[in-house]
């Protein structure tokens, strides 16, 4: 089935305009416009609406960003919240960047898709143009022909116009369709051998649920290298792969000791330390008393005194915690005997940890005071 | 904006008194016949330099991160600085199309398809940067939030980096959906040039999406091409304000500032126009444009290199000013370390290529003197290369404790990757100007329209 129209070529945009306008005027019913640019005032002419496309934007616009915030406060307050930095979960003002973005990707995107499938542009459609030269350089206004119209006016009416050339032609009526129909068969014929190939892919190839997935990049961390402090390295420095600490640094949890295992050292470490512990510390004096038990009293006696149960078995006793001499030992003095011990004391660094070195010479202190006090003085001296 | 009569005052944009089938022969023209020698030579020193950049990135991927000279104190660095700078290098292209086309900047439509061809090859190139930069590259598909088996375990939508996920990768598709959309009646018009029924007519039918020119298509067609561009407008300065953020929102002293955004903003579109000088500086001469793209065309956009320029040189000299007002010791060390540390020598040529030279573009005698123009365009690509190095290294190497200060020196692989960039962009570059229309046909055709209208010289 095919119908008639009525053809006319320009070569200005100013003439295919006016001769719209004309046509119009005329009473004729125009077509369409065929222009290799677009022609400002020809929608005027040919009494176009505004488009509407800027609500179809409008409204995938509202939809992406209603999307993307719906996804932010859901994935991060509801499915799966994480605590980042203390931060409250539903962080709006956090969320406002990516969903502007969604909000743009999604109205310019969809106002695009919206556009072809409204003007039917889609890849490989083929076009049948009235003239090659419309998208180059002439202008082609095409008017329906169908009515009880006579070419001879139409021709004078569209010369006037300066049209280089007015003819006839007879058109396919409404192939639209079948071309659809025809790409939409080709659509799910392409579809139907794809889901085959896929299902028959699978059948062929089965899954093993306990077989490990293909490695396909070597350096995707799925074999570890364990690597041992005190084996040999063959890429880090020297071979090593402990590596030195850089020179100066210390063990955690311990401080410099510049003092040597000499009675000099000894007297400098009582002038120049002094225990971080103050006397009043309940809980170190506690520490302290219990160190005390364990670890010196066997010799020291649980007053002090030099009285312990190995004295009793051959041990030479210690001098007493009480004498005068040993009082005026500075803290310091006694933190270094402990260190590195004294006469027939050996050293305890091994045995008490630092801190609690500390926290034992409290007690002996607690031990001299209250030797010193009237009412325990009376004691001793009964005991 | 047909009506928008500006009279015989102003020159026409498009020299020469163009019919319109001359302007699809003229532009059409490097499409037709054998290329030619120098596109030859330029094609294969960037295939050679992409090809390098592959086998770079192949190492790294292989051997891991630490083929970068990377450390913990400076993880950030070579791939970072090229990353915002093939971003920034993108903006100019948006700028020219879309918020020139809402300023009615006619001028634009001579060298706005080539400009947004350059975002989206500037863009492939910018993404690249950190997706390898995460050493594990199969796996950058976890930093979109897609429904997994570990939970579901989402996207943390409280970091910028997530947000330049979201910001680049919208940033790309839009560029690349305006750039066809205009590109659709052109390929249209190269359809109808070719005769016979070829490979190369049937590749172009079907992209052209069986376009006719029919003004009822046209009608909406415009509108959809300006709801782009009115979209485009916000999301070119909101990318490069995300990528700031990146940088902004962190503590780190010459970082953390609020003028990060603005600074980047205009920044980019600086290193953008200087890098559309350039291209459109080559192209006129050996693609013969010179009726379409004139001095009139160099001249507006060396003064959008002069106007962004001296923004840039305002934010070099606030953020100092700041260092120095806010009384911060931490600041005031960052920005002296900047200028007068060990990399004193990459903050003495950025101020000289972005702040110092394009001010010579005050003087017309430079900027109608194409040969300055062209020297002056590369020495901002320089500058603005090594504006970002100096932000991203420089803040980093030197940070809040002195244990952990470290320097940075790049490795061959590195400087591989950023031969590879730039072979990968000019490979694309080129293939464009060899195979696609490099001027928008039918805008420039409404211009030409429009000249002949307004001048009343013949059409």
């Amino acid at each position: 089935m095919s119908r008639r129209v009525i053809v006319g070529a320009f070569d200005r945009e100013t003439d295919v305009i006016a001769a719209t306008q004309a046509a119009r005027d005329g009473g004729y019913i125009v077509e369409d416009v065929y222009t290799p640019y677009a022609v400002h005032g020809l929608d005027r002419a040919m009494g176009l609406k505004p488009s509407w496309l800027t609500w179809v934007c409008f409204a995938f616009g509202a939809f992406g960003l209603v999307f993307a915030v719906w996804l932010q406060f859901w994935t991060s307050t509801v499915a799966w919240p994480i605590n980042v930095g203390g931060r409250p979960w539903n962080s709006l003002p956090a969320f406002v960047p990516i969903a502007f973005e969604l909000m743009v990707l999604s109205a310019g995107v969809g106002t695009v898709l919206v556009f072809f499938v409204r003007r039917r542009l889609r890849p490989g459609k083929r076009c049948v143009p009235f003239d090659v030269r419309t998208t180059n350089d002439r202008f082609i206004l095409v008017l329906d022909g169908e009515g009880p119209s006579d070419l001879g006016d139409v021709r004078r009416l569209l010369e006037s116009c300066h049209a280089t050339a007015v003819d006839e032609r007879q058109v396919a009526a409404e192939t639209a369709h079948g071309g659809r129909a025809r790409a939409t068969g080709r659509l799910n014929l392409g579809l139907g051998v794809a889901l085959a190939a896929t299902l028959a892919g699978y059948w062929a190839l089965g899954v093993d649920p306990l077989r490990p997935n293909f490695e396909f990049m070597p350096s995707n961390m799925v074999h570890a290298v364990s690597a041992q402090a005190f084996a040999t390295s063959s890429v880090l420095p020297r071979g090593q792969t402990l590596q030195d600490p850089p020179p100066g640094s210390i063990a955690r949890g311990l401080l410099p000791w510049p003092y040597a295992a000499t009675p000099e050292d000894a007297a400098r470490a009582g002038v120049e330390l002094s225990n971080p512990f103050p006397p009043d510390d309940p809980a170190a004096v506690a520490r302290g008393a219990a160190v005390y038990a364990t670890f010196c009293q066997v010799c020291h006696g649980a007053g002090g005194l030099g009285d312990g149960p190995v004295t009793t078995r051959g041990v030479p006793p210690p001098v007493s915690l009480l004498a005068d001499h040993t009082r005026q030992i500075k803290d310091g003095q006694l933190f270094h005997i402990l260190t590195y011990g004294q006469k027939n004391m050996s050293s305890y660094t091994a045995q008490i940890p630092r801190e609690d070195r500390w926290k034992v010479i409290l007690h002996v202190r607690q031990l001299q005071q209250r030797a010193m006090s009237p009412t325990s003085q009376s004691q001793v001296q009964t005991r | 904006m047909a009506d928008m009569d500006v009279g015989a005052l102003r020159p026409p944009l498009i020299a020469g008194h163009k019919t319109l089938a001359q302007v699809t022969e003229d532009v059409c023209a490097p499409m037709d016949g054998r290329p030619t020698a120098l596109w030859w030579i330029g094609l294969a020193i960037s295939v050679l330099a992409l090809s390098l950049g592959v086998a770079a990135v192949w190492y790294m991927f292989v051997t891991g991160i630490g083929t970068w000279g990377l450390n913990r104190t400076v993880g950030w660095a070579l791939a970072i600085t090229n990353f915002v700078f093939w971003i920034g290098i993108g903006h100019a292209g948006t700028l020219i199309s879309a918020i020139l086309f809402l300023l009615r900047q006619r001028w634009r439509t001579s060298v706005n398809r080539a400009a947004e061809a350059m975002t989206i090859f500037a863009v492939i190139c910018a993404a690249i940067f950190p997706v390898i930069h995460m050493g594990r590259a199969w796996l950058a598909y976890w930093m979109f939030p897609v429904p997994n088996m570990r939970g579901s375990l989402w996207v943390n939508f409280l970091s910028p980096l997530m947000w330049d996920v979201f910001a680049i990768s919208t940033y790309f598709t839009i560029s690349l959906v305006f750039w066809y959309v205009g590109l659709i009646p052109d390929l249209a018009t190269v359809r109808d040039r070719i005769r016979g029924n070829g490979p190369r007519k049937r590749l172009f039918s079907f992209f052209s999406l069986g376009w006719s020119g029919s003004a009822r298509t046209w009608h909406h067609y415009e509108a959809v091409y300006l709801l782009l561009a009115a979209l485009g407008t916000p999301l070119v300065i909101s990318v490069h304000s995300i990528v700031s953020m990146d940088f902004a929102t962190s503590l780190i002293p010459g970082w953390h500032t609020t003028i990060f955004p603005p600074y980047f903003v205009a920044g980019a579109i600086f290193s953008g126009m200087a890098m559309v000088l350039t291209l459109m500086l080559v192209a006129r001469k050996t693609m013969r444009l010179e009726d379409y793209i004139t001095l009139r065309h160099v001249d507006v956009m060396t003064k959008f290199v002069l106007f962004t320029g001296s923004l840039v040189g305002l934010a070099y000299g606030t953020e100092f000013f700041i260092a120095f007002y806010s009384g911060n010791p931490y600041e005031q060390f960052a920005y002296t370390n900047r200028a007068f540390g060990p990399f004193g020598w990459a903050f003495a040529i950025m101020v000289i290529c972005n702040v110092v030279l394009p001010q010579l573009f005050w003087s017309k005698r430079v900027r109608t003197n194409l040969a300055v123009v062209f020297v002056i365009s590369l020495c901002v690509n320089v500058g603005m290369w090594f504006e970002r190095f100096v932000i991203i290294v420089t803040s980093l190497h030197r940070d809040y404790l002195p244990s952990s200060w470290a320097d940075y020196t790049p490795t061959m692989i590195e400087y591989a990757t950023l031969i590879g960039s730039f072979g990968l962009f000019f490979t694309c570059f080129l293939l464009f100007c060899r195979f696609l229309p490099m001027i928008a046909i039918g805008e420039v055709k409404s211009v030409v329209a429009h000249d002949a209208r307004s001048t009343g010289g013949p059409r």
